[in-house]
């Protein structure tokens, strides 16, 4: 009973910890306004607002676009190489946003290499003699993010259409319905919540984003927060534009599963029926070949290739002592995040199997919406809560790895805990009750039967977790101590300064392990 | 004496009433069956001796042990509770998870233990396969060998064949029956399946609208079931026009309704005044049934149960042929 309370206990303390720097940016929209903040809202404020408009929007319609029809596509369909785009296509998740901005900014702003290499073929001196689009715009922000954004409809659309459409499209055909009209009448309803759900999560991540958007020079609120930050020096400023797009992401996060509880559709049929494929020929194949290479190409294959290509042109002048120690800080900082992060996340969730009371996932529900709170407003957050905390104790937290720390718990616990979820969910409670009926206690059920049966799913969580805390660059940005860099904000600052080439150093070590967390997705999937 | 003994009790899910004054005792070596639709709360009695719930009222005895609600003590090895999936631990073998209860053992001693149950319940050469390797039958032997490892003196058996196809279901029932017997546990055992219940119990208890409503032998159950839900949960009946029991001069002062099992009615070609229309026939493999109604009396549709169809066709008029010592007064 009392190993019960203790575990309750903690939940509780932990929950109200992590729960903390939100609620403390969210209390700052209620805060009078200074001066800064009227010269805000009278000068950027309306641009940061439409510039996030405009990316959420871009950044929807693309991603719909690109990850619905390869979704369909995919598994509607057999054609050349089908079967390898089923993993392929979630390639481009591997690439951090900000990395793919500087790769595509070296092959496609005024002096790229792709557009020096076009306008060489049209026989031109510089992009004033064509039509140019310049890909450090806003628009070009919204096409790189998408490009590795549309992984998230892909893989919920794809999920949906596997599990949800084969009976519907049986029913389709022996109405005699077409394949397009049965896309048009049956598909496109019965996916919209999935593409929904896949589109708000690309979204939430678009507007979360700094790396892009701070390098394509985009003013945003998230580029808004740094500069009210360090350039205004105003940290109430800064947690009020923290506290606009907390509601804004919580908006959508609402808009999400309203849609999802009024529109989503469950087959009528008990029974999984795996869905036949349409082989394609002729024409058909090698359009569907290239309608799913493009995004690969786009997303993957050529932001890699140029990355490669910096990275061998470059290694020599980067990898060195200074390298390796920014190197051991980012994995010491990613182990020992993951790690607390893993314990943490298994505490409440084992907590909620326990007792599997309300309040147990309340508490568990809260502090997954720590991962919708865009880095930036997470640093901002935990800034203020350590600054109470530093004057109420007199000690000094704030600026130091335990607030960078800290951080990373709020923002990504959700990740850890989705994943034990999926893994004590293949647990069944019978487990828990024999263990009970035989008179085994507690410490010895968790250490003989739960950890040898939960150890994958924790593995699996400390990797993802850690990749995530590896690719982490506002949050980092902001709170880590004086001259801690890690490997992210290391690349970051190579390119503010230029050296496009030895950011890709740095950057190539994040992607190989970023390619790690895509296999280890891929993995799941073959399994599920 | 008296192995397991509940009394009133009763217990409640937040504000839905699962369960009210349920009473009874089951002896030592014997077995019995608690038998109830779905969601009846026949589990919730097992998990509620077997304390995982906790919050019910009224009393749980094991043999003269007190069950209390925040001591494990009295219930601590001496409940083996056999699982509907049989609970068994995936990432150990079958010697690992038939010895996995045993305490202040060593090792050796474990094995020992175990040896003598593979040896027993004929699973030696499956005692390195890990769990996913056995059948259905084979799991369900190591769940009952788990606990009979540690020597329980209660037996609490969920669902025990639900997960075992028809003919393993008949041999592995007789089995578990021999078992119980040799072991002389006190067993109780939910299902929904009479058959299962009528075969194996010593005992049988049926559950009906939060209470048990009728507790005593099979026979007892079958032969003068306290109501039609009781009859009807033990065997097919037919419930037949009240004016039948004119015919056999029998009074029904508590105007009771009239039933008949389906197997003892008859039909005869011999005129009576129970005229019957034939309205369906249906082939069942080994029999026919046959749907007809009283056409003196609207409403009142029975089956019977014939091996030959003769001359049956749809809409034939035939007449009941029934006995009077097969007749059942019972409440509605």
């Amino acid at each position: 009973m009392k190993y019960f309370k203790k575990l309750s206990i903690s939940s509780g303390i932990l929950t109200l910890l992590i729960a903390s720097p939100a609620l403390l940016i969210l209390v700052n929209i209620l805060s009078p306004s200074s001066e800064n903040w009227i010269h805000l809202q009278d000068t950027v404020l309306s641009e940061y607002i439409f510039n996030s408009l405009y990316i959420m929007f871009g950044v929807a319609f693309l991603t719909s676009f690109i990850g619905f029809s390869t979704a369909y596509i995919t598994t509607m369909y057999s054609f050349t190489f089908s079967k390898l785009y089923h993993y392929a296509l979630i390639l481009p998740f591997a690439i951090p946003t900000y990395i793919i901005s500087y790769a595509y900014a070296g092959m496609f702003d005024i002096t790229g290499s792709v557009t020096m290499f076009i306008l060489g073929l049209l026989g031109k001196e510089n992009v004033s003699q064509v039509y140019f689009m310049d890909i450090m715009s806003i628009e070009g922000a919204i096409i790189v993010m998408s490009l590795v954004l549309y992984p998230y409809v892909y893989l919920i659309s794809k999920t949906y259409l596997i599990a949800e459409s084969a009976s519907i499209i049986d029913a389709s055909k022996t109405m005699g319905l077409n394949s397009f009209e049965t896309f048009k009448r049956v598909i496109i309803p019965i996916s919209r919540p999935a593409i929904v759900a896949g589109t708000i999560l690309a979204v939430m991540e678009a507007v979360a984003d700094f790396g892009v958007v701070d390098y394509y020079g985009v003013p945003t609120f998230i580029t808004g927060i740094f500069r009210t930050w360090y350039g205004m020096g105003s940290v109430e400023d800064a947690s009020k534009l923290a506290s606009l797009l907390m509601l804004f992401v919580f908006t959508l996060i609402l808009l999400e599963k309203f849609q999802g509880r009024n529109k989503r559709y469950r087959s009528s049929g008990k029974d999984f029926a795996p869905i036949s494929k349409t082989p394609l020929k002729g024409k058909a194949n090698i359009a569907a070949f290239i309608l799913c290479f493009i995004p690969v190409f786009l997303g993957f294959i050529l932001p890699f290739s140029q990355m490669m290509h910096w990275f061998i042109l470059s290694y020599e002048d980067v990898l060195d002592e200074d390298f390796l120690r920014i190197l051991i800080q980012t994995l010491s900082l990613g182990v020992s995040g993951s790690l607390l992060i893993t314990v943490l996340a298994f505490i409440f969730v084992y907590n909620i199997r326990i007792h599997g009371h309300k309040m147990s996932e309340y508490l568990t529900q809260t502090v997954k919406l720590g991962y919708s709170i865009p880095g930036a407003v997470v640093a901002v957050g935990v800034l203020t809560f350590f600054s109470y905390i530093d004057k109420g104790f007199n000690i000094l937290l704030s600026g130091s790895i335990i607030a960078v720390i800290f951080a990373y718990c709020v923002r990504f616990l959700a990740i850890s805990i989705n994943n034990y979820e999926a893994g004590f969910s293949k647990i069944p409670q019978s487990y828990d009750d024999a263990c009970s009926t035989m008179s085994i206690s507690e410490n010895s059920k968790l250490r003989r039967v739960i950890f040898p049966l939960i150890k994958n799913s924790a593995l699996a969580s400390f990797i993802i977790v850690f990749i995530e805390i590896i690719k982490e660059l506002p949050l980092t940005m902001i709170l880590r101590p004086f001259n801690f860099d890690t490997l992210a904000v290391y690349s970051h600052e190579l390119v503010g300064q230029a050296q496009l080439y030895e950011s890709s150093v740095p950057a190539m070590f994040i992607v190989l392990m970023g390619i790690l967390s895509v296999l280890l997705l891929a993995k799941k999937m073959i399994k599920d | 004496m008296v192995g397991i003994s509940l009394k009133n009790f009763s217990i409640a899910f937040e504000d839905t009433k699962i369960l009210e004054n349920v009473s009874f005792d089951v002896e030592d070596g014997e077995i019995v069956t608690i038998l109830g639709a779905s969601g009846s709360g026949k589990s919730t009695i097992l998990r509620s001796i077997s304390s995982l719930e906790k919050k019910y009222k009224g009393d749980i005895f094991l043999h003269t042990c007190y069950l209390k609600k925040n001591d494990n003590s009295c219930a601590t090895q001496n409940i083996g509770y056999i699982f509907q999936d049989y609970a068994l631990f995936p990432h150990l073998n079958v010697l690992e998870n038939i010895s996995f209860a045993l305490k202040d053992l060593n090792k050796k001693e474990k094995e020992t233990q175990a040896d003598k149950l593979l040896e027993l319940f004929d699973l030696k050469e499956h005692k390195y396969k890990q769990i996913h390797e056995l059948s259905g039958g084979q799991q369900q032997r190591v769940s009952i060998a788990r606990v009979i490892a540690y020597k329980p003196k209660v037996l609490l058996l969920d669902e025990p064949f639900s997960n075992l196809d028809s003919l393993l279901r008949h041999k592995t029932k007789i089995w578990l029956k021999n078992v119980i017997k040799e072991f002389g546990f006190s067993a109780i055992l939910v299902t929904h399946d009479k058959k299962e219940a009528l075969s194996i119990s010593d005992k049988i208890g049926i559950l009906q609208n939060k209470t048990l409503v009728q507790f005593g032998t099979p026979k007892e159950l079958f032969e003068n079931p306290v109501n039609k839900y009781v009859a009807n949960f033990l065997g097919e009946i037919n419930e037949l026009p009240k004016e039948v029991l004119k015919s056999f001069n029998l009074k029904n002062k508590n105007n009771d309704d009239v039933i008949i099992r389906v197997n003892k009615t008859a039909l005869s070609e011999i005129k009576n005044e129970h005229k019957l229309r034939l309205l369906d026939i249906s082939y069942c493999g080994d029999y026919y049934e046959l749907s007809l109604e009283f056409t003196q009396h609207n409403g009142y549709v029975i089956a019977v149960l014939v091996e030959d169809l003769k001359a049956y066709k749809k809409d034939l008029e035939v007449y009941l042929d029934i006995k009077k010592e097969d007749l059942i007064l019972i409440k509605s």
